[in-house]
């Protein structure tokens, strides 16, 4: 079967008065039908920007996509015309962001900014497209959605409005849904819901899910697939099962031993990776990693690690990926 | 809602009344009484006027009196340099005529800044950009009393298009609208300028790209309303500043309006006449302030009248 | 008490790379930078044309009345055969101290009653903004004409009620600057060891809420120049035998037809002031706060 969405070696760069910081770095990625990949990494590892670029809202400038290609059915996303490119998007390919209270137009009423996608994709008759709406909101759990469509984002709840974001993302039944942090600005109980309600939607309408966080927990929730991402590039990529059994890259290693565990008997420290997340001004040479990494060696400061693959689906970019494990 | 406009109706009463205490105790303890300057009457025809005036009567019954008849009755009294004329008249003739001024000038302002000021946030940077605000700046920096004159002398004197003095009909509107309008327009593109560009920079407008609607539909549905509120706001100052701009226009034009007949009243020190104007112009701003606000939360439905 | 000293030095050694990185930036502002430069070349030639012009400024000739500009009289001679370069840059030299003494007198206003209402906070501050809001709304052009026809037309009065006009805007930045700045732990500090409110206010408050402040004040000077030639076009400011750039335009625009260099000159150089001197505070602003750019 064809893969859904192929990107191959993709590049953004942004100018900052400090100089030109490639915040996407050589990215390359497929993402097969009905698949999950979670894609985890510290803020400034150029995950939210990597899907940013695929759906072309990077700001220019300062943003540039360099170069790179991600054939989505064929198309590729970042050389397709404007005008194709918006009929894709909010219609093939859908967006959650972080924060529903800044992502939600604050001057309109949740109505208005359901309709008009599917007056815009699916050329709706006003009528209908409240209709499908309001279906839409009682779907993702939205009580009395007949009633609260005609509020304003505020009245809604952070968990709510966060509903009211994938209802949105939802009206049109895309292909690939990305979700950039969906849970990130909220409450811990209302974060469990949201995701609970991501994998549900995700079965029932059996769309590809590309999820963004800096929690390899949710990732365990969610997905089915794993891509880490240090400074750029893909640190690791593989399943999920295989990541969290037999993790290879040591920055992927350090990232589980920081999660609390269930299992553990005693209460085992919690493990932090020491050192602070790369200034992207002033990369290391070699494997970025290098300076917080425990098992670097002399090659590790010279040269970029290649991939060093395990079985089909799992790879890591680490010189000494085969000693551990 | 209606306990909400009920009780900025009240503020707004409260306001005026202020104003009225304010002004009128402000030239009642003015240094010298209003004949000091001039040859003073014979006793007799000074008793009778300051019978006339109540200027026999203690400070804070005139006041009282003053007060009643003003915020009651909505009479200002007569004038004090034309007795035979109450301050009311004045109102009368000259204010539908500022008023029209004021109206034109506003439309111009808001028309002509709100499209520069939309051309410079969406071509930023460009050379449309730089030269609309360029323009803004030239505007708010060129005070009325340099442009009209100006203006009567190319449009008026020069190119014979447009008639430099009167009030008698559309053509001698033009040129008095522009020169008013003018400043508030460079002001207004300033402000469409920076409230656009505030909103492009907002999440809520990626999610609308992310969305896949068109360019147009992001521009007008999604950026317009919030960019424009600032807008909004400075509408309530501005139309208390075209009222004093109003005087200079009027001045310029040779508009029979009120603000002459208020600058009049103040070199003449017709004391009534002055009183009089300032609280009539100050409740008109009041109000109008009020109408704004109550627009805003309308606009935005994020402010809640409470 | 050291530990406050520490505190105060991190601050200011932030400062002034904040200073410093403003300036490099202003630097860069092309437009700002020549702007600056023209501000300070009027504000000598206001103070050295009066003196050094062969022509003083009310001497009367009645053998050059309404000249045209010429090599002798370069912006011409008025009605009254005075010359007008001399009495532009008169003009200007007063035209900028009622600007200047204005801004100052409502700089001192509205940083006090911003200050004080932001940093006793809750209903004080509740109720001097309340003030502050209802006064925004009031055409105070009125209230300075009723002031200059009631007191007479006095110089002092004029600098007077055009500053206490225009300290609203102040009061609001300074009020917002302090109750951000009050939250910051080196306030705490400072008050946890005791210091006096007073000297929290003069000491720490204000230098921290300096860079808004400069820029607003910057931004004063010509809107109080503009109210004064206002005042002055009408009747109603400065009188004869002075002259400001406004009442020199008032009397040009009654002999527009005849003599137009007698509005020209003054309309001019007020236009170019005023140009220079928003386009200075825009630049400060930009500068000084580089978020408020893009």
């Amino acid at each position: 079967m064809m893969a859904l969405l192929t990107v191959n070696n993709l590049c953004t760069t942004f100018s900052t008065p400090e100089g030109v910081v490639r915040a996407v770095d050589g990215v390359s990625f497929s993402l097969e039908r009905g698949e999950a990949l979670g894609v985890v990494g510290e803020s400034g590892s150029g995950k939210s920007v990597t899907v940013m670029s695929l759906m072309r809202l990077i700001a220019t400038p300062p943003g540039r996509i360099e170069s790179g290609e991600a054939i989505f059915e064929g198309r590729d996303l970042l050389k397709l015309p404007e005008a194709n490119l918006r009929s894709i998007r909010g219609d093939e390919i859908a967006m959650i962001f972080q924060d529903p209270l800044t992502s939600l137009n604050p001057f309109l009423t949740v109505k208005r900014q359901l309709t008009e996608v599917l007056e815009t994709h699916r050329r709706m008759s006003p009528k209908k497209a409240l209709t499908e709406s309001i279906h839409m909101l009682e779907l993702v759990g939205i009580p009395s959605p007949a009633k609260r469509i005609n509020d304003y984002p505020h009245e809604f709840s952070g968990g709510m409005r966060q509903r009211v974001m994938i209802a949105m993302a939802l009206l049109c039944r895309p292909k690939l849904l990305i979700a950039d942090e969906p849970t990130t600005a909220l409450d811990v109980t209302i974060q469990a819901q949201i995701l609970e309600l991501i994998a549900d939607l995700r079965h029932e309408f059996g769309t590809t899910v590309i999820l963004i966080t800096h929690n390899l927990g949710i990732v365990a929730e969610v997905c089915d697939h794993v891509a880490v991402m240090y400074a750029g590039k893909i640190a690791e990529y593989g399943k999920m099962g295989e990541i969290f059994v037999r993790p290879r890259h040591p920055y992927t290693q350090g990232l589980l031993r920081s999660l609390p565990r269930l299992d553990e008997k005693r209460a085992a420290r919690l493990e932090s990776i020491v050192g602070q997340p790369p200034d992207l001004t002033l990369l290391p040479t070699g494997c970025a990693f290098h300076p917080r990494c425990e098992v670097k060696s002399e090659h590790c400061l010279r040269e970029f690690p290649s991939a060093v693959r395990f079985g089909d689906h799992h790879y890591a970019h680490c010189w000494h990926a085969e000693d551990r494990s | 809602m209606f306990r909400y406009l009920l009780r900025r109706l009240l503020g707004a009463f409260f306001v005026v009344v202020g104003i009225t205490t304010f002004s009128f105790f402000m030239i009642r303890i003015a240094p010298g009484g209003p004949f000091d300057s001039e040859k003073m009457p014979p006793p007799e025809i000074m008793r009778n006027l300051e019978k006339k005036y109540h200027l026999d009567e203690p400070l804070m019954l005139q006041y009282a009196r003053y007060a009643k008849d003003v915020l009651v009755h909505f009479d200002f009294g007569p004038s004090f340099r034309y007795p035979e004329r109450s301050v009311n008249e004045f109102i009368d003739l000259g204010f539908p005529v500022t008023l029209r001024l004021a109206i034109y000038s506003m439309i111009i302002a808001v028309l002509i800044g709100i499209s520069s000021g939309l051309i410079a946030a969406l071509y930023q940077n460009s050379r449309w950009d730089y030269s609309a605000m360029a323009f803004a700046m030239l505007g708010v920096s060129i005070p009325d009393f340099v442009l009209g004159p100006l203006f009567q002398l190319i449009f008026g004197l020069k190119l014979h298009w447009l008639p430099i003095a009167g009030w008698d009909g559309a053509n001698f509107y033009v040129l008095p609208s522009l020169t008013l309008g003018s400043m508030y327009a460079a002001s207004i593109a300033r402000l469409t300028r920076g409230g656009m560009l505030e909103i492009t920079r907002q999440d809520f407008i990626r999610t609308a790209r992310a969305k896949g609607l068109s360019e147009r539909v992001v521009i007008l549905r999604h950026m317009l309303k919030g960019g424009l509120l600032p807008v909004v706001t400075y509408l309530g100052p501005a139309a208390a500043f075209m009222m004093g701009g109003s005087m200079v226009v009027e001045k310029i034009f040779d508009v029979p309006g009120l603000g002459r007949h208020f600058v009049n009243s103040a070199l003449n020190r017709d004391y009534t006449m002055t009183l009089g104007l300032t609280i009539f112009f100050s409740a008109i701003i009041v109000l109008f302030n009020l109408i704004v606000d109550i627009a805003y939360t309308f606009l935005d439905p994020r402010v809640k009248y409470e | 008490m050291s530990s406050i000293a520490a505190v105060s030095d991190i601050q200011l050694e932030k400062k002034s790379s904040l200073w410093l990185d403003a300036w490099c930036r202003l630097k860069k502002n092309k437009m700002a930078m020549v702007s600056s430069f023209l501000v300070v070349a009027f504000f000598l030639l206001a103070i050295a044309v009066p003196i050094l012009s062969p022509f003083p400024i009310d001497e009367v000739h009645y053998d050059s009345i309404g000249m045209a500009p010429n090599t002798l009289h370069w912006f011409g001679t008025d009605i009254l055969g005075r010359d007008m370069l001399a009495r532009t840059f008169y003009g200007l030299r007063i035209s900028l101290a009622v600007g200047l003494t204005a801004t100052l007198v409502s700089f001192a206003i509205g940083v006090v009653y911003g200050a004080v209402a932001g940093f006793y906070g809750g209903k004080v501050d509740a109720l001097m903004m309340r003030f502050v809001d209802v006064v925004y709304g009031l055409p105070y052009m009125f209230f300075v004409i009723i002031v200059m026809s009631v007191f007479g037309n006095n110089i002092l009065i004029l600098f007077m009620a055009i500053g206490a006009v225009s300290w609203l805007t102040m009061a609001r930045i300074v009020r917002g600057q302090v109750l951000s700045i009050s939250q910051k732990e080196f306030v705490e500090a400072a008050r946890s060891c005791g210091v006096r409110n007073r000297t929290i206010i003069f000491r720490h408050l204000i230098p921290n809420a300096l860079g808004p402040i400069i820029v607003y004040t910057t931004l004063m000077v010509p809107r109080t120049i503009l109210v004064e030639a206002f005042l002055s076009f009408l009747g109603l400011g400065i009188q004869p035998p002075q002259a400001s750039l406004g009442s020199l335009a008032s009397d040009g625009a009654s002999a527009m037809d005849l003599y137009p260099w007698l509005i020209l000159f003054p309309g001019v150089v007020l236009a170019i002031l005023l140009f220079a001197l928003n386009y200075f505070g825009d630049g400060l602003r930009d500068a000084l706060d580089p978020r408020m750019k893009k």
